[in-house]
C-alpha cells in the first residue's frame, strides 16, 4: 500500500519538491482550519469560557456530543435557532434566483455584445461595471437606492407613471415583504456581468463555421440557440452556475450593509445564513454552536457541489 | 516565461518585507520611562490628536510614563478586546462600551480596581446612573470607572414651535402633551424655507432599534428583565403597552414611515435640513449644531433654529437610555501602578473630563464636571445632568450581549416592519394601520427567548447561581 503511494513520488521527486510547499501551504491554511472547526463545534466554547481557547469543555453530558447541532436544529428557545428556518428558506430561494436570473441575463447579454461588432470590446467592458463594485459598497449604495421617498427606484418608477404621485404610497422595500427582492435585486445588478465575462469566452470559443454549417443545413435561429450555442455553451454555463451557487449560498457583505448601515438586520425576509452565523458567532461568542452550523451548512455546500459535478461531469470531461 | 522570476522574486521580496515590519505590540522602554498602550475607539472627529492634548497634563504631572494611544475601530473593537482577554496581550488601559463591561468582566480578564476607587474618593464622585457598570452584578470587585455617558436629548426647530404656537415647556413635559404637541404639529401642515415639515423623525432597523424603544417601554413602568437580571418583564401589560406607545407616532402618521428604511445619520441629517421638527439624538450632535458657520459648522435650518430638551416623562417617570463607556485595565499589563494614574487621570481629573466632553459632546460622568459654567450657563447643556440622573441603564448582567444583540434588535427590527405594514401586519397599509396582536405575539417570543436564555446562563454557571441567590437575598432584606 505505502509502496504504491511512495513510488510515483520518488519516480517525480522533483515536481512533488516542487508542488511540496503549495501542498504543506493549503494544509496549513485550508485543512487544518477545517479539522479545528469540526473540533471546535464538538466543544461547549462561549463567551463565558473564551479564555480557555480549544482548552473548552465537550458539549455537555445530558445533550450528548453532538448537543451543538441539536440545539441549533431543534431548541426553539436557544438564541441560535433565532430566525434560522426563515434564513434558510431566504438563502435557498435568494441563491436560486440570483444565480438563475444571474445565468439568463449573462446569457442574453453575451449574446447581444457578441452581435456589437469591434464595439464589443468596450460594451463587455462597461457592462463589468457592476461585477468591480465591492459587495459591501454595492449594499451601501442599494440600501440607498431603496429608500422609500428618496431613492431613486421608487422616483423611477414614479417618473415612468407605475407609481402614484402620493408618496405614502410607494412601496417600502427595506422593510417587510419587498425585502427579499431588495436583496436579491442588487445581488443580479452585481453577479450578472461575470456570467456574461463567461459566457462572451465561451462564444468566442465556438468555430463561426459551425453556425454557418447548420444554417446551410435549414436551421433556424432558435434551433441553432438551442441545439449548438446552449451544448457548446454548457461548460461555461457549469462554472457560472457553480460559482453562484457557492458565492450566493455563502453571500455576507450585501444583505449585512444593506440594512440599517450595517447593523445587517434584514428581518423575516430578508436575513440569511452567514449574517445569522455571524450575528452567533462573533457577536456573541458562542463558537461551539457557530462552528456546529459552518460545519452543517460546509456539508451542505459540499452535497450541492457534488451534486453539480455529477450533473455537468460529461460537459466538463468534454473541455478536457 | 520571464515574468515567472519576477513573480518569485516579488512573492519572496512581500515575504521578507512583512516578516522585516516591526511587530506593533513591541513597545521599546530603553530610556527608563514607563510606557503604557491606551486602546480608545474614535469617539470625536481626529480622535488620537484629542486624547494626545489632554494627555499632555498627564504626560507633564508624570514624566516618568510614555502613553501610546491606539484608535481602534467600533466595529473590531469587541473582537479586540475580548482577545486580549483570553490571550493575555493587548494594552494596559482600554475603553470598553458600557453593555460590555460586565461579559468582559465575566471573561475574568479585568484588573480589580476597588483600591483605586477608595483613593479618589468613592463611587459617589460619579453620577449614580453611571455606576452600575462598575461592578457588574455577578462581579466581586470594580473592574472599570466610568468614562463619559451617552444621553440623548430631544432637539426641536424653534421656529416650528413658534410658528405653531406651541410652549415647549408644556409640549414636552409628559406622553399625553407630547402627542397633543406632535398632532397639533401635524394638522398645523407647517412649511418653512419652501419645505415641509413632518412633526417627528425616528430611525428605522439600524444599531439603534431597541435603544429608541426603552425609554418609551420602562417609562411606562416595564422593562426587559428586572435588575438583577433574572426575570423577564417584556411581556409584562405595561412593557407592551409602552411599544404600542411608540408605534402611535408611525400609527398617527406623526412619524413618516419612509424614514423606518433610514439609519439614525440619514434622519440626523433631515432634522438639519429642516425637514423635521423634533428628533432625539446623541447629545454629541450640539457640538455639530452649535459649530460657527466661520469654523465649519452648518447653515442649515435645522442648526439656525434648534434647541435641546429633555424628553417628557412617561406615567412611571422620565427613564431614558444611558450608553456611554468606561475605562479598565486589563490584568495582564505590566505597570499597574502607572496604568492606574492613567485611569484615574482620564475619569476622575475634572479638567481631562471636561476637554473630552467639549470636544465629544458627550456628557460626563462626573459629577462634580456638571458644575462648571460649561454646563451650568448654556440652555441646551443645563439639562445634561437631569438626562444622566433621568437614566435607566440596562442591568449590568453578562448575557445583556446576547438579549439586545440576537433578540431584541431582530424581534424589535420585526416589529417596525409589521408598523411599516409589513408581512406580519396582516392591516399593513399605507393609512398607517397595524395588526396590534402581531406585535404582542413578537414580544411573546423574544421574552420566551430571553426567559430560555437567562436559565441557560445560569443554569450553566453555578458561581452565578450561588451569587444569585445571595442577591436576591439581599434583595428581600
Amino acid at each position: 500500500m505505502i509502496g504504491r503511494i511512495w513510488r510515483p513520488i520518488r519516480q517525480h521527486r522533483v515536481a512533488w519538491g516542487f508542488l511540496l510547499p503549495a501542498i504543506l501551504g493549503m494544509v496549513l491554511v485550508h485543512f487544518l482550519p477545517l479539522v479545528q472547526l469540526v473540533g471546535i463545534s464538538f466543544l461547549d466554547s462561549r463567551r463565558t469560557n473564551l479564555g480557555l481557547g480549544l482548552s473548552a469543555p465537550a458539549v455537555g453530558e445530558g445533550a450528548g456530543i453532538l448537543g451543538n447541532y441539536l440545539s441549533i436544529f431543534s431548541e426553539a428557545s436557544d438564541p441560535f435557532h433565532l430566525g434560522l428556518v426563515d434564513a434558510v428558506v431566504n438563502t435557498a430561494i435568494f441563491t436560486l434566483v440570483v444565480t438563475f436570473a444571474s445565468i439568463a441575463l449573462g446569457l442574453a447579454g453575451a449574446l447581444l455584445v457578441e452581435r456589437m461588432g469591434r464595439w464589443r470590446g468596450f460594451w463587455r467592458a462597461l457592462l463589468m461595471t457592476p461585477w468591480i463594485v465591492p459587495a459591501y459598497v454595492v449594499g451601501l449604495i442599494w440600501g440607498v437606492f431603496w429608500q422609500q421617498d428618496s431613492g431613486v427606484v421608487n422616483n423611477s418608477l414614479h417618473a415612468l407613471g407605475i407609481l402614484g404621485e402620493d408618496r405614502s404610497t410607494w412601496p417600502m422595500w427595506l422593510s417587510g415583504s419587498l425585502t427579499r427582492w431588495a436583496v436579491i435585486l442588487p445581488a443580479i445588478w452585481r453577479e450578472w456581468p461575470y456570467a456574461l465575462l463567461l459566457f462572451s469566452l465561451g462564444l468566442q470559443s465556438v468555430p463561426p463555421g459551425i453556425h454557418e454549417a447548420a444554417q446551410l443545413d435549414g436551421a433556424g435561429p432558435w434551433t441553432r440557440f438551442r441545439f449548438l450555442t446552449v451544448p457548446l455553451l454548457m461548460p461555461a454555463g457549469s462554472l457560472v452556475l457553480l460559482h453562484g451557487l457557492v458565492y450566493n449560498i455563502y453571500s455576507f457583505n450585501l444583505p449585512l450593509m444593506l440594512f440599517g448601515a450595517g447593523s445587517g438586520n434584514g428581518g423575516r425576509q430578508g436575513d440569511l445564513l452567514m449574517p445569522i452565523i455571524f450575528r452567533n458567532t462573533f457577536q456573541r461568542w458562542d463558537f461551539g454552536r457557530g462552528a456546529a452550523a459552518t460545519v452543517v451548512l460546509t456539508v451542505g455546500m459540499f452535497l450541492v457541489v457534488a451534486l453539480w459535478y455529477r450533473v455537468f461531469r460529461s460537459d466538463l470531461e468534454r473541455i478536457r | 516565461m520571464r515574468k515567472l522570476p519576477m513573480l518569485i522574486l516579488g512573492v519572496f521580496l512581500g515575504v521578507g518585507a512583512l516578516m522585516g515590519c516591526k511587530s506593533r505590540d513591541v513597545v521599546p522602554e530603553g530610556d527608563g520611562k514607563t510606557r503604557l498602550r491606551l486602546w480608545a475607539m474614535p469617539n470625536t472627529d481626529g480622535p488620537k490628536d484629542v486624547l494626545e492634548q489632554i494627555l499632555g497634563r498627564f504626560r507633564a504631572q508624570n514624566p516618568d510614563i510614555e502613553v501610546e494611544v491606539e484608535i481602534i475601530d467600533w466595529g473590531a473593537a469587541w473582537d479586540k478586546i475580548t482577545t486580549a482577554v483570553s490571550s493575555g496581550a493587548g494594552a494596559d488601559v482600554f475603553q470598553l462600551g458600557t453593555t460590555w463591561t460586565s461579559s468582559v468582566t465575566a471573561m475574568g480578564g479585568l484588573l480589580p480596581l476597588d483600591g483605586l476607587l477608595q483613593r479618589v474618593g468613592g463611587d459617589t464622585i460619579f453620577v449614580s446612573s453611571a455606576r452600575s457598570y462598575m461592578k457588574p452584578i455577578y462581579a466581586d470587585s470594580i473592574t472599570s470607572f466610568p468614562w463619559f455617558v451617552d444621553v440623548r436629548p430631544m432637539f426641536y426647530r424653534t421656529d416650528v414651535l413658534a410658528k405653531v404656537g406651541i410652549r415647549p415647556e408644556a409640549m414636552f413635559a409628559d406622553w399625553d402633551s407630547y402627542m397633543a404637541g406632535l398632532r397639533k404639529i401635524k394638522a398645523a401642515r407647517v412649511t418653512l424655507e419652501g419645505q415641509r415639515v413632518e412633526p417627528l423623525g425616528i430611525a428605522g432597523k439600524d444599531w439603534n432599534v431597541f435603544h429608541n424603544f426603552y425609554p418609551w417601554i420602562v417609562g411606562n413602568g416595564g422593562g426587559i428583565i428586572n435588575d438583577l437580571g433574572d426575570s423577564v418583564l417584556l411581556d409584562d401589560e405595561k412593557s407592551i403597552q409602552g411599544v404600542l406607545s411608540y408605534l402611535r407616532f408611525f400609527r398617527e402618521g406623526l412619524a413618516p414611515r419612509a424614514y423606518l428604511e433610514k439609519g439614525a445619520a440619514q434622519v440626523s441629517h433631515e432634522f438639519d435640513e429642516g425637514r423635521i421638527a423634533i428628533w432625539q439624538e446623541t447629545s454629541s450632535k450640539l457640538v455639530y449644531l452649535e459649530r460657527p458657520v466661520r469654523e465649519g459648522g452648518d447653515n442649515s435650518p435645522g442648526a439656525k433654529h434648534f434647541a435641546a430638551v429633555l424628553p417628557p416623562a412617561g406615567p412611571a417617570g422620565r427613564k431614558l437610555f444611558i450608553g456611554g463607556s468606561n475605562l479598565a485595565i486589563f490584568k495582564s499589563t505590566r505597570h499597574r501602578e502607572a496604568a492606574e494614574k492613567l485611569l484615574a487621570f482620564l475619569t476622575t481629573d475634572s479638567v481631562a473630563v471636561l476637554t473630552f466632553c467639549k470636544i465629544s459632546g458627550f456628557a460626563p460622568a462626573l459629577e462634580k464636571t456638571f458644575q462648571d459654567p460649561y454646563y451650568q450657563e448654556n440652555p441646551n447643556r443645563v439639562l445634561f445632568r437631569d438626562l444622566v440622573l433621568s437614566s435607566k441603564p440596562y442591568p449590568a448582567v453578562p448575557y445583556w450581549g446576547d438579549i439586545e444583540t440576537v433578540i431584541l434588535n431582530k424581534h424589535f427590527g420585526n416589529i417596525l416592519d409589521i408598523a411599516a405594514g409589513g408581512p406580519q401586519g396582516k392591516g399593513g397599509a399605507s393609512d398607517g394601520s397595524f395588526s396590534e396582536q402581531e406585535v404582542r405575539k413578537e414580544l411573546k417570543t423574544a421574552a420566551d427567548q430571553i426567559r430560555a436564555l437567562i436559565q441557560r446562563e445560569i443554569q450553566s454557571n453555578p458561581a452565578n447561581a450561588a451569587r444569585l441567590a445571595g442577591l436576591r437575598q439581599k434583595d428581600d432584606r
